[in-house]
């Protein structure tokens, strides 16, 4: 039955319920009332119908609200995890200029005291666990300071750049090179006993004897000297180092530009 | 009267707000352990300073180096307070100030500035 039907009954059943000739009949009083329950029972649903709607409005604008502010939420999440990220990045970046920093000497770019002192440890570790040799060579820049004195410091500065750029080519991959501080320089050998560290010295001192050096009109030819010593069992960080610097001072007495060998007495 | 002072400490940086001139200052590092401890303060002084009805101008003066992440997530909260207050008619400015050394820092202000409609200048700082 559709809305104009009923519409049609209602106004049947109303007229003939307000007309007096029926008012007598026997039905009259039972129609009236279930009328009236009829009525009223249609204003409730109405009623129902329109607060139903009302909630489901409700319910709609605050899922698209929800979906909004869902979508606002992954933007920002977004663009917090992108600038975080750049922040890491950042991080990473300047921790590995302090390693660089901490670990290397910026004039030369050789490993610094602290790298060489930490790599001579774990070689020490490494021999005294499976007893692999290792040689230390110390080597100093012959007559350093008459350079300095009479060329000026960047004269000075420049032949120790050019020693690092030598000691780096002469040595083999897996020696490590390092200013010691000043013009000393000091040369780890790992797995290598004295008779393999010569040769590598040998061909070091004669590429630096080799080196000219240009300081305005003038060439600069240099020396050095090398203390060479094999590390010992037993022997402390400083005993090892001692020992190469003995040796330095050795070659130094005996006229420079040559090196000498510390042996191990036992 | 209601004026914040917060000292910087290691992993925080220092937080200032004064009441009466409306200059709000927060410079060095952030990565607190617990940011919203360092940042509820401020926001709830921001917050009651933007209600304000004389509706004095708010300057809010960035030297922010490091951020973590709940940092940054701080930071962006303020500044969508700012843009609620500023669509509504506040005035207020933010400079982010950084050390010509550190560009970075520039770069990452300007992601902060994206979506934000208030003005917002990102200036070198002089004589470094």
């Amino acid at each position: 039955m559709n809305s104009r039907e009923t519409v049609g009954i209602e106004e049947r059943v109303s007229s003939l319920l307000a007309s007096s000739s029926n008012r007598d009949h026997p039905l009259h009083i039972a129609l009236a009332e279930l009328f009236d329950a009829y009525k009223h029972q249609q204003s409730r649903m109405e009623r129902l119908v329109h607060i139903s709607d009302g909630f489901q409005r409700y319910s709609l604008l605050e899922r698209q609200s929800l979906i909004d502010s869902y979508h606002r939420q992954l933007k920002r999440l977004d663009k917090v995890a992108r600038i975080s990220d750049r922040y890491q990045r950042a991080i990473q970046q300047s921790n590995v200029e302090l390693r660089q920093e901490s670990l290397f000497d910026p004039l030369t770019g050789l490993a610094n005291r602290r790298m060489l002192t930490d790599r001579i440890l774990s070689a020490s570790d490494r021999a005294r666990r499976h007893r692999e040799p290792f040689a230390i060579a110390m080597l100093d820049v012959d007559h350093f300071k008459r350079i300095n004195d009479q060329h000026g410091h960047e004269a000075g500065d420049r032949v120790l750049v050019a020693i690092a750029a030598t000691l780096r080519d002469q040595t083999r991959s897996w020696d490590l090179c390092g200013r010691w501080g000043g013009e000393e320089f000091v040369l780890l050998l790992p797995n290598s006993g004295v008779s393999e560290a010569i040769p590598v010295i040998e061909r070091l001192l004669e590429a630096i004897r080799r080196l000219s050096i240009k300081v305005k009109d003038e060439v600069l030819k240099i020396t050095a000297s090398c203390g060479l010593s094999e590390h010992k069992e037993g022997d402390s960080l400083l005993q090892s180092l001692n020992r190469a610097d003995a040796a330095l001072l050795d070659a130094k007495r005996r006229g420079r530009d040559r090196y000498e060998v510390e042996l191990v007495s036992d | 009267m209601d004026d914040l002072c917060i000292p910087a400490t290691a992993s925080s940086p220092s937080v200032s707000a004064i009441w009466d001139t409306g200059l709000v200052q927060l410079a060095g590092d952030s990565y607190p352990e617990n940011s919203y401890e360092l940042f509820a303060p401020l926001i709830a002084w921001l917050e009651r300073y933007l209600l304000r009805e004389d509706d004095q101008p708010l300057k809010l003066e960035l030297g922010l180096l490091y951020l973590n992440t709940s940092s940054v997530k701080s930071m962006m909260d303020i500044f969508d307070l700012l843009e609620e207050a500023h669509r509504g008619g506040r005035t207020l400015q933010v400079t982010w100030h950084y050390s010509p050394r550190n560009e970075r820092v520039a770069e990452l202000a300007e992601e902060f500035r994206e979506d934000c409609s208030f003005p917002f200048a990102i200036t070198p700082l002089n004589g470094n």
